[in-house]
């Protein structure tokens, strides 16, 4: 799978050989820099139609992004089944982690996708873009919560809840104090 | 001109909604800078004006959804409701490094249980302060204090009245607002700011809505972190408190069970 070795490489990992196999391609003047640059931003292997384009790709528009957000809507569904699933096993009438599970196997589904050569830089902005509406997602949730139920649960909601979070908070700040210390050891070596 | 307006706007719910959203974030981001000179997060800020708008809404329409009943802003519904939000939180798992969650994982095991344990025996304790004494009431009110999903399915699963599954629920939604707003500013103290920190506060604060609010507002990076471990929250506190927790409720009051 492994190319031949290229002078003023020495230590990097390396190229390819389907990549040098494709250098036609992008032109004989193309830098070695561009093959070396991981699969997942190497563009695609379709000849150029027009040389003057500026981009290697023949066409301006790919559907690409759409596979990511496939692959996102799919590990979505899937993990959301399988806490139901496991619900449902356990006699509970709750989803039992199922966003988590959706989460574990988007990270795996990266993984693999990167280590097999399937997953693409165009696909991962398919999903990057999901991510990045995380935050007005989160503020549109804030704008319907029931804060009027929140305030008229009286005395009592508003102690419980205070004490509550002061708690956590607490002891958040217990764990982290004893935690921190361990990465920064390892850090400073 | 009034009802073409409506129209539209019903319309285009979803669309709509993001235009106000991007307007809110605008205004905050610009208060953000010139009135905080950028000490409070932008989005810290855009959480609290969307909490105040839905208290706004609450007290225009008598509704429990906030801004999202009155008609013109129902897209904010979708937006901002369930499917949408853990649509985004699944793909910010885009940026989690493997890793570290492997690194944290018994940690946030722990701060899970914990997180569940104690906002239990505190709304428990509450409850009995106020003077309920029944081991349902008491029950449902310490479940309400884990999550606000965890207390109706707790109450009804064990028969309190809807007057207590009512006040568990005012005690969830309480909490979860209380964690978006203070988290920001007791990040600090919580020393927030390493994966592992994420991820022991989202077993601890519980609620997802509170969690990834909370996190948005402090340091965007954590919001996968924290919320890979928040999500199991609702699950396991609907696991044990109907059932362990209940029996050792029911143990300690036993006159009134």
């Amino acid at each position: 799978m492994t190319g031949p070795v290229i002078r003023g490489r020495a230590g990097r990992a390396p190229i390819p050989t389907r990549y040098l196999k494709r250098r036609h391609l992008y032109g004989a003047h193309t830098p070695y820099s561009i093959l070396d640059t991981p699969f997942s931003s190497v563009p695609p292997a379709l000849p150029p139609t027009n040389k003057s384009l500026p981009h290697p790709h023949p066409y301006p528009y790919s559907a690409m992004p759409l596979y990511g957000t496939a692959l996102l809507a799919v590990c979505h569904l899937l993990g959301i089944l399988l806490g139901e699933l496991l619900g449902r096993a356990l006699g509970v009438q709750a989803n039992v982690g199922g966003v988590g599970i959706a989460m574990l196997l988007l990270i795996a589904a990266r993984f693999y996708g990167h280590q097999r050569g399937w997953l693409e830089a165009k696909s991962e902005e398919g999903v990057n873009y999901w991510a990045a509406l995380y935050i007005p997602v989160v503020i549109a949730m804030a704008m319907q919560q029931n804060v009027l139920k929140a305030l008229s649960g009286g005395p009592m909601a508003l102690a419980a809840a205070i004490t509550t979070v002061a708690a956590c908070a607490a002891c958040v700040s217990f764990i982290n104090r004893r935690e921190v210390v361990a990465p920064a050891e390892t850090s400073a070596k | 001109m009034e009802s073409l307006l409506q129209k539209l706007a019903v319309d285009n719910g979803l669309v709509l909604s993001f235009a106000v959203v991007g307007l809110v974030v605008l205004c905050s981001g610009y208060i953000s800078r010139k009135l905080t000179v950028g000490r409070v997060q932008g989005s810290a800020i855009a959480i609290l004006i969307g909490l105040a708008l839905a208290y706004v809404g609450g007290r225009m329409t008598g509704g429990n959804k906030g801004l999202a009943d009155v008609t013109y802003f129902g897209g904010l519904a979708l937006m901002g409701g369930n499917m949408l939000r853990d649509f985004a939180i699944v793909a910010t798992a885009f940026e989690v490094q493997p890793a570290e969650a492997r690194r944290a994982g018994w940690v946030g095991a722990l701060a899970l249980f914990i997180g569940t344990l104690l906002p239990f025996v505190i709304g428990v304790s509450f409850a009995y302060a106020f003077g309920y004494r029944d081991a349902v009431s008491l029950t449902t009110i310490g479940a309400g204090t884990v999550t606000y999903i965890v207390g109706p399915v707790t109450g009804s699963a064990i028969g309190a009245s809807s007057e207590v599954i009512t006040l568990s629920i005012a005690v969830g939604v309480f909490k979860a607002i209380l964690a978006m707003v203070t988290t920001p500013l007791l990040a600090k103290f919580m020393r927030l700011g390493t994966p592992r920190s994420a991820m022991v506060f989202g077993g601890l604060a519980g609620t997802v809505s509170g969690v990834s609010a909370g996190l948005a507002a402090t340091d965007r990076k954590l919001v996968p972190y924290g919320a890979l471990v928040a999500t199991f929250h609702t699950g396991v506190g609907c696991l044990v408190v109907p059932s362990l927790f209940f029996f050792a409720v029911r143990a300690l009051f036993p006159a009134h069970a």
